[in-house]
């Protein structure tokens, strides 16, 4: 007739407490295995991960070794000549640089185990195993980084940065840049190729010239009268003289004329032509006066004129000079946008990777391309660029197909006045779809009898030796 | 057992010798010293627990966690160099061993073999004692880190969770006399006390700006509320004010908003987010265990910049990261074995007693399953530390003495249980 | 020796012991009580049971007379799932006991009552003071109040 229930509080805490317990590591394993929750590469955890792991290995684009980390350290394969030509691209290390992305080893954070997934059964089953990053395999071809090491060398040249690409795929094919340091040497820095700004000369016409026509497509009618009155430019703090280089009058020219020519008093005209605003805004598609990352790799922000520049310094952007400046990679960059239509791939070191020693290498090739200026705008810039080798300033190395812009830019001592020393470059590429091939040179702090023209015949020799000399 | 427990701790001993940390002699011994008087006390266990087993596994689970604490108090041992002085965890720990010792004896026996703790003028000055330790401790107190923690120099945390049992079980056990709207439908008056008393001290853990305080002492509360309280409508009504309470403080107090914001998005939280300096804590777990995997990356390798309480709130996430995710599980094991332990039925002498031994087990399961929540990510962060493994001497000795309230309870009702079994069979 | 093999000494061990307090502590787990049985309740029939129902092969095979009352408040009444002692009665009936030392305080909520000749309606802000041996008339079942086991 009575029943008594017994009242079991405390068993009743303790299955609350469990499914409490299994809703907590319930919700922490759905978010491990969601497998989101990413940060950017952080420095100094890769410092860390750099002690605790032993390097993976990094092969250039045809599979060869280039560096594999040891127990302890790593190891440079190749002779001399081939580990000197290779280590300036790596740059100096993790801590030195504070992984800095514009060196291999910052660019790859994988080699330190950044992306090891330890979380599974063979995890699971080999408690003792030794941590070994993954691998990476370069864009680079070593024997072609080796060969413009030495052929730089063989001209003499103590500081230089040599940068060639493939304008369609984005693939960076080599990045040389002198003095070149062994591995281990203390005066190891990181690469100019990324991280030192130059002044670009003339090569900033074929850029100043394509945003021009992307804000009016007329102006490449726009003529100029180079004579010596025309060489006097009005601005508010005065009148300004502005050669062209030699002091060479070349008369009525227009743009095809003027770049071909590289006419001085051309792209200052044509500079006040245009609304400064207008070409503000444009040239930050170029990469001038912003901020400008890409998936692998950063470099230094490039400058046309700056903040606060005065209307001389302005004035001589348009020539490369005054506060303009590029690192050898933006302007190659540049190119590659004139010669692929005006549509800049996205540029990449870095072709597969890893995450461990026993992932398979993966393509990290983004294939993401951007719209820099128009299709048309590129390719009349681009004809202008044919026109430099075929009867311009590049008569002396010109190619079949190779459309280039030299530059040669006056550099200043320390007190701020122009020495006599110069950075000369010379920029373009290959415009067949067959060898799709850019290459970018720069001499810096050459003397006066080294000229533009000797970074073309430079660039030739390099193209030269890709195409197996067919062009 | 003694032998499976001596293997164990051995084990860990040299696992944490062989570490490659920097100490010193000194600290090396203290780490010893600490293993030594925890065996002992195994030992001496293993003899007088024979016939005990609740008091026997309440208190092997509490010497297997603070031998994980001894070692992670010696991980954390600093060697002085030219940016920092030595600190030596190591020997803080082995003091707080010793005091932790002491104080469970003399309270378990005092709970076993007397009745002072029943006392009405006993219960009535832990009942004043406790919000006047807050309000103390806000008026006169430091502040650190933007909350007043400190009692004169012991945390305010212990100090009440220490007095709340005793002072729940009096609330709780009182005679139901009157009632709040008369009837008996509605809340008696004892309960009404309770809660009213609960929420000064809420009120005082708020103006402290201790939130682990609150949140433990509100979810006890809450448990032992929906376990004496008969009627349905009360217990929705209390439900709702609660929940209305939270949503109200989480609109209201910044620093809850973002802890439960932080909790929320935690996987949307990006470098550049305003909280992610905040969720560090929280994140680092997660972005570096795939690479740590099962087996963990061994002792010092977390930066103490990352995790600078490394050794009191984020001990289980040290455990999985330096320890390894097995060791951290089954850690978290032990510690429910632990609470499982603590909330077994108990054969009470009387209402008082009975709620006093839950009153003890809902507080250290609730520290333990805060910890383990914050940890992992999968509650909002609290500044509250692992029992035992955590350092904190005033915590410790806090949780220690609860569980000897629960051994002295519970082997106390055991034993009258055993001899009216006897005379029932005599009968 | 490598750490490593230390560590794995270590997960073991703590394994083992896991699995041997586990059953360790499970025969030992006591029987919940919130204190000493201080009343004892006597049921019986006063009038006889009509029927063998599905509910009263289920809930009331055994006859079970008593129930032992410890201090606190319990429902005693006919509902299965909301009461903590169940009353097979045909009328539904619901009383609330408030269980102390020296009395026991009974609240009629639902149904009626009659004590010492007296009935008592529902009404929720009565309580009716029950001595030791006073007896409670609910329905067909006649309530034994008595101190002590």
């Amino acid at each position: 007739m009575l029943y008594q229930k017994k009242k079991k509080y405390m068993k009743t805490e303790r299955r609350i407490y469990v499914l409490v317990l299994l809703f907590i590591i319930a919700l922490f394993l759905t978010r491990v295995y969601e497998g989101n929750i990413e940060s950017a590469e952080n420095a100094g955890l890769l410092i860390r991960l750099s002690d605790q792991y032993q390097m993976g290995a990094v092969y250039d684009r045809n599979g060869n070794v280039i560096v594999r980390g040891t127990d302890g350290g790593m190891e440079w394969a190749g002779k001399q000549e081939e580990q000197e030509a290779m280590a300036g691209l790596f740059g100096p290390t993790l801590e030195n640089t504070y992984a800095s992305r514009m060196t291999i080893w910052g660019m790859a954070p994988e080699l330190f185990g950044y992306n090891d997934n330890r979380l599974n059964l063979k995890g699971l089953l080999r408690p003792g195993e030794a941590r070994v990053g993954g691998s990476i395999e370069l864009t680079i071809d070593k024997e072609l980084q080796t060969f413009i090491c030495s052929l730089l060398k063989q001209k003499g040249v103590e500081n230089a940065a040599v940068v060639v690409s493939n304008w369609r795929t984005g693939e960076v094919l080599a990045a040389v840049s002198l003095p070149a340091a062994l591995p281990g040497e203390a005066e190891e820095k990181i690469s100019s190729i990324f991280s030192q700004l130059y002044s670009p000369g003339s090569t900033i016409k074929i850029i100043l010239a394509a945003a021009a026509l992307s804000i009016d497509p007329d102006l490449a009618a726009f003529e100029y009268d180079c004579t010596a009155e025309n060489h006097i430019f009005h601005t508010e703090k005065g009148d300004y003289r502005v050669s062209c280089a030699g002091n060479v009058y070349h008369g009525r020219v227009d743009m095809e004329e003027a770049i071909a020519d590289s006419c001085n008093g051309y792209f200052i005209s044509l500079l006040q032509q245009l609304p400064k605003d207008e070409l503000a805004e444009e040239l930050k598609n170029w990469g001038f006066d912003t901020t400008i990352s890409f998936d692998q790799f950063s470099y230094w922000d490039q400058t046309f004129s700056g903040k606060d520049a005065s209307e001389i310094e302005y004035l001589l952007g348009a020539i490369g000079q005054g506060n303009c400046s590029i690192t050898p990679i933006g302007l190659n960059l540049c190119t590659n946008v004139l010669l692929n239509s005006g549509r800049l791939q996205e540029p990449a070191v870095i072709q597969k990777r890893s995450a461990s020693p026993d992932d398979d290498m993966r393509s990290c090739l983004s294939g993401k391309s951007y719209e820099v200026c128009s299709e048309v705008t590129a390719d009349t810039v681009k004809e202008m660029m044919l026109g430099v080798t075929s009867y311009g300033t590049g008569t002396g190395f010109g190619m079949n197909g190779f459309a280039a812009k030299t530059g040669t830019a006056q550099k200043a001592d320390e007190e701020g006045n122009l020495s006599n020393f110069y950075t000369v470059w010379t920029t373009g590429g290959l415009t067949d779809e067959e060898s799709p091939y850019s290459v970018t040179v720069c001499f810096d702090n050459v003397s006066s009898d080294i000229r533009s023209t000797y970074a073309g015949q430079v660039a030739k020799e390099i193209l030269e030796y890709m195409t197996g000399g067919e062009n | 057992m003694l032998l499976l427990y001596f293997g164990f701790e051995a084990a860990v001993a040299c696992w944490t010798l062989r570490s490659g940390l920097t100490t010193t002699a000194e600290m090396k011994l203290f780490y010893l010293l600490t293993l030594l008087v925890l065996l002992v006390s195994e030992t001496v266990m293993t003899f007088v627990g024979r016939k005990k087993r609740n008091l026997y596994s309440c208190v092997t689970a509490v010497l297997i966690l603070a031998n994980v604490g001894a070692s992670l108090a010696y991980r954390m041992n600093q060697v002085k160099t030219e940016n920092v002085d030595e600190v030596s965890h190591s020997k803080q720990y082995f003091e707080d061993i010793i005091l932790m010792l002491i104080v469970f004896g003399l309270v378990y026996f005092t709970v076993r073999f007397t009745r002072i703790y029943q006392l009405k003028t006993v219960n009535l000055i832990i009942i004043a004692a406790l919000p006047a330790v807050l309000f103390v401790t806000r008026i006169g107190g430091e502040k650190s880190g933007g909350a007043y923690i400190s009692f004169f120099g012991i945390l305010i945390f212990a100090v009440v969770l220490a007095g709340y049992p005793f002072a729940a079980a009096y609330f709780l056990s009182r005679e139901e006399n009157r009632y709040l709207h008369g009837g008996v439908r509605s809340m008696p008056l004892n309960l009404a006390s309770f809660l009213g008393y609960t929420f000064i001290l809420y009120i005082g853990c708020v103006i402290c700006n201790e939130f682990g305080l609150l949140l433990v002492v509100g979810i006890t509360s809450t448990m032992l509320f929906y376990i004496r309280s008969r009627n349905f409508r009360t217990k929705l009504l209390y439900t709702a004010v609660c929940g209305m309470g939270a949503l109200m403080s989480c609109i209201m107090i910044g620093h809850i908003q973002e802890r439960v914001y932080i909790w929320m998005h935690l996987s949307e939280i990006t470098p550049d987010d305003p909280l992610a300096g905040k969720a560090e804590s929280v994140l680092y777990v997660f972005r570096n265990l795939p690479r740590t995997g099962f087996w963990g990356n061994g002792l010092g390798s977390i930066p103490v910049s990352i995790y600078p309480t490394l050794n009191t709130d984020h001990a289980f996430a040290a455990l999985i990261l330096e320890y390894s995710l097995v060791f951290a599980a089954i850690i978290l094991l032990i510690s429910i074995l632990y609470v499982k332990a603590l909330l077994a039925g108990c054969h009470a002498d009387d209402l008082y007693d009975y709620i006093l031994n839950l009153c003890c087990a809902l507080i250290i399961g609730t520290i333990i399953l805060i910890h383990i929540g914050s940890n992992l990510g999968s509650s909002i962060t609290a500044g509250v530390g692992m029992p035992y493994v955590s350092e904190g001497s005033a915590v410790n000795i806090m949780l220690v003495a609860l569980t000897a309230v629960h051994c002295g309870i519970y082997e106390r009702g055991r034993r009258h249980a055993l001899s009216e079994e006897k005379e029932i069979y005599e009968d | 020796m490598k750490t490593v093999y230390f560590q794995l000494l270590a997960v073991l061990f703590l394994f083992i012991i896991i699995v041997f307090l586990y059953f360790y502590l499970r025969k030992g787990d006591g029987e919940e009580r919130m204190g000493k049985d201080i009343w004892t309740l006597r049921c019986r029939r006063t009038v006889p049971a009509s029927g063998i129902g599905l509910r009263q092969m289920l809930l009331f095979r055994r006859r079970r007379d008593e129930a032992s009352l410890p201090e606190g408040s319990f429902y005693l009444g006919s509902n299965v799932l909301l009461d903590d002692i169940v009353l097979n009665t045909r009328k539904s009936i619901r009383l609330y006991l408030n269980v102390m030392p020296d009395k026991v305080l009974l609240t009629v909520l639902k149904g009626q009552v009659k004590i010492n000749g007296y009935i008592y309606q529902k009404d929720q802000n009565r309580q009716i003071v029950i001595h030791n041996y006073m007896e409670v008339f609910a329905n067909e079942a006649r309530l034994l109040f008595r101190k002590g086991r």
